[in-house]
């Protein structure tokens, strides 16, 4: 088994005074995306640097403390929120992003998205290009479907639930090495048996000679011409104290033939609105903005459910991936994945905006509690969101838009609907939503009128939002993307982006697989002009 | 020479009625906080904040049966914590918050603030606002709500009284920013400015 501690990672406080280093190919970001690309570039002979913002934590610093834990690997120490309030942004901010944290669920995207990219100008990225690819991510990665020990109770009961309303459910593929099924994913494998990028790419890329550094923020790429246009020769970063997320004052330079954004959903556009003129170049920059907020449902059973232990989704229900519609185009149902909800106590109490008292009782209960999540695919023009920098791109504070209403608004009352009804049908005895108005249910029969009436207006629930990407899209020229399909920034001659910002609608599905694929699609095209 | 109009009188009043109205807004926003005598000062909230956040603890967090409080778990010093560990942006939106919500009960009809009232009335003042605030006092109150939230559940006091058996890792490991958070402390208790 591979260690995720230990590695040969320079940290920010080793960085003591200004640095300036070479290579072929600088990657910004270490996550699904960043990792996978610099490895494969890394092992191709290419010398390949690697800057992180977030920490470097090896498995030993994982002590599944969501407090803590949410402080170490959680950007935003797990508090960001859209513009609004409405969102609860979830993504990595450590070596490995948001791997390192997510649930191990991994798909191949769909062939129906894939034709549905290439009908927006997507080329080289089809399922029979990206097959090879996932091939051998899903081989890297120990991608399996577990078997019937890692299926908990409330895993089952999605199962069974789907099965009697005659849903299609399939158990979920994971990325996994001796798991042991603590249940602690989302604060860190504290034993590296979670794939992340930790414990797969990162430390491959650095045997093939990748240098990372970790505690280093990515501020200005300088080029030949303004708005990274022509050929952009450096990339100036801050290093940045760990404890205080404030910059020391000391640079990092990488000068580099080849430099790649990757610093996923949120930050990639982040860092490209703060090149000068970029956006007002790229205009689809900031916009097209995805990120799957999820709509959660608990359910109180008469006996103990635990969700906390074991993997949290072994099974889903992919019936409702896509939404359905009328003849004319009027939405019928759908749009999201469904999937066992898992959440650890401190977590579940924070998506409880009941009072204090109901609080504590629902909390008493946790053993008897189950739940469901269901990740909204935000993919039609009435459902995307957009980022901004609220200011100059020097201090302008990034800005989220998550619209909750429009198409997100019918997708979340559906898929509120359908949960609530499956909880009921495998034996839930009291239904809520822990939003403010704190609904609940205790028959079937009140389903309806409470989706119907339940406020979705920003802060009045807990949307979280964990997938994000599209807000550099790729298409056919600057009229309709950010990225061409070679993933190279339109107008420019060596700045590529890698991660899902490049995807033009979510994948419908987890996207970490994806993004891998991708990645490697990047990774061969930036290889072959080396 | 000044002679008396009934345009002067007028204006006198009103200049004097705002006066009277400025000083006692004056008063209302800022007198009336004070913390217990040894209890640690804050270092990003104000003395202030941190009593409005320890009256929101004491109302929504009481010691319930085998729930311990939420101030003797520590929570406003938590809070503090984060407020202290957070970007300067996410920090203010915060300490705004707080503000805000200690002086909106009379938007909903409550004859005082926040702090103010009986904690019982707190808890249910609070509420109504969250739910039914206007969206910024909603958006200030769930935030704080899920501050709470995170601090009491994640406390390992709090685990017995809800059936969690707790981490399997048995070793607690806080991030960097925890000590650095009691340095700031120490250094304001001794006078001095926290690095």
């Amino acid at each position: 088994m591979t260690s995720s501690n230990d590695l040969a990672i320079t940290i920010g406080a080793q960085l003591t005074s200004d640095t300036v280093v070479g290579a072929d190919v600088c990657v910004i970001g270490s996550g699904c995306g960043g990792a996978s690309l610099a490895c494969r570039l890394a092992e191709a002979g290419h010398r390949v640097i690697v800057v992180e913002q977030g920490a470097y934590w090896g498995s030993r610093d994982f002590d599944q403390r969501e407090v803590h834990m949410l402080a170490k690997i959680d950007g935003g120490r797990g508090l960001d929120t859209s513009a609004d309030g409405g969102a609860a942004m979830t993504y990595g901010h450590n070596v490995g992003g948001a791997s390192v944290h997510y649930w191990a669920d991994s798909y191949r995207t769909p062939a129906d998205r894939l034709q549905r990219w290439a009908d927006h100008g997507v080329t080289g990225h089809s399922l029979e290009a990206l097959a090879p690819h996932f091939d051998q991510i899903e081989q890297d990665l120990n991608v399996h479907t577990v078997d019937d020990g890692s299926v908990n109770t409330m895993n089952q009961k999605l199962h069974d639930g789907a099965v009697a309303f005659g849903w299609d459910v399939k158990r979920v593929p994971q990325a996994r090495r001796g798991c042991i099924r603590s249940g602690h994913c989302m604060q860190g494998c504290a034993y590296d048996a979670k794939q992340s990028q930790l414990v797969t790419y990162l430390p491959r890329a650095i045997a093939a000679g990748a240098r990372v550094f970790a505690d280093v923020r990515a501020q200005r790429l300088s080029s030949t011409k303004e708005a990274v246009q022509g050929t952009a020769e450096q990339l100036v970063c801050a290093v940045v104290d760990r404890a205080s997320g404030t910059p020391t004052g000391v640079t990092l330079t990488i000068k580099a033939r080849v430099f790649v954004v990757a610093g996923g959903g949120y930050a990639t556009p982040e860092f490209l609105l703060r090149q000068p003129g970029l956006k007002q170049r790229l205009p689809h920059l900031g916009e097209h903005f995805f990120c799957n907020p999820c709509a959660q449902v608990h359910g109180v059973f008469d006996h103990d459910i635990i969700q906390w232990r074991n993997i949290p989704a072994a099974w889903g229900v992919e019936h409702f991936r896509r939404a359905t519609t009328t003849v004319d185009g009027s939405y019928v149902e759908g749009g999201y994945l469904l999937m066992a909800n898992q959440l650890h106590p401190a977590t579940l109490a924070a998506c409880l905006l009941v009072d204090g008292a109901r609080q504590r009782e629902i909390m008493r209960g946790y053993p008897r509690l189950g739940g469901t999540i269901a990740w909204i695919d935000d993919a039609e023009p009435d459902c995307e969101g957009r980022v901004w920098l609220d200011g100059d791109v020097e201090t302008g504070r990034r800005r989220i838009h998550v619209p909750l209403d429009g198409g997100n608004g019918r997708r979340l009352r559906d898929a509120f609907l359908k949960q609530a009804h499956l909880l009921f049908q495998v034996g839930a005895t009291e239904v809520f939503f822990g939003d403010v108005d704190d609904t609940r249910l205790t028959s079937k029969d009140q389903v309806a009128a409470a989706v119907a009436r339940l406020d979705l207006r920003p802060a009045r629930n807990v949307f979280a939002a964990p997938h994000p990407g599209g807000a550099a899209r790729m298409g056919r020229d600057a009229s309709d993307s950010v990225v061409g399909s070679d993933h190279r920034l339109h107008g420019s001659d060596n700045v590529y982006v890698a991660d899902p910002s490049v995807f033009p609608t979510p994948p419908s599905m987890d996207p970490s697989l994806t993004i891998m694929a991708f990645s490697f699609v990047a990774a061969d095209v930036i290889g072959a002009r080396l | 020479m000044f002679t008396t109009t009934r345009r002067r009188v007028l204006a006198g009043g009103v200049a004097g009625a705002a006066l009277l109205a400025g000083g006692g807004l004056l008063s209302w926003l800022t007198r009336g906080y004070a913390l217990d005598d040894g209890a640690p000062l804050p270092v990003a909230l104000s003395v202030k904040e941190l009593c409005v956040v320890t009256a929101l603890v004491q109302a929504l967090h009481p010691r319930d049966g085998a729930f311990p409080s939420g101030e003797d778990l520590g929570v406003p010093a938590c809070i503090d914590e984060e407020l202290w560990s957070q970007p300067a942006a996410m920090r203010d939106d915060l300490k705004a918050a707080i503000q805000l919500l200690e002086h909106a009960p009379p938007l909903l009809g409550y004859a005082g603030k926040l702090t103010a009232l009986a904690p019982a009335v707190r808890a249910e003042a609070f509420q109504r606002l969250v739910a039914e605030g206007p969206d910024v006092v909603v958006q200030a109150g769930v935030g704080l709500k899920q501050l709470m939230g995170l601090f009491v559940f994640g406390h390992a006091s709090t685990w017995q009284a809800i059936g969690y058996d707790g981490p399997w890792q048995k070793e607690p490991r806080p991030p960097p920013s925890h000590q650095r958070y009691l340095d700031a402390v120490a250094a304001v208790a001794a006078g001095r400015r926290p690095a």
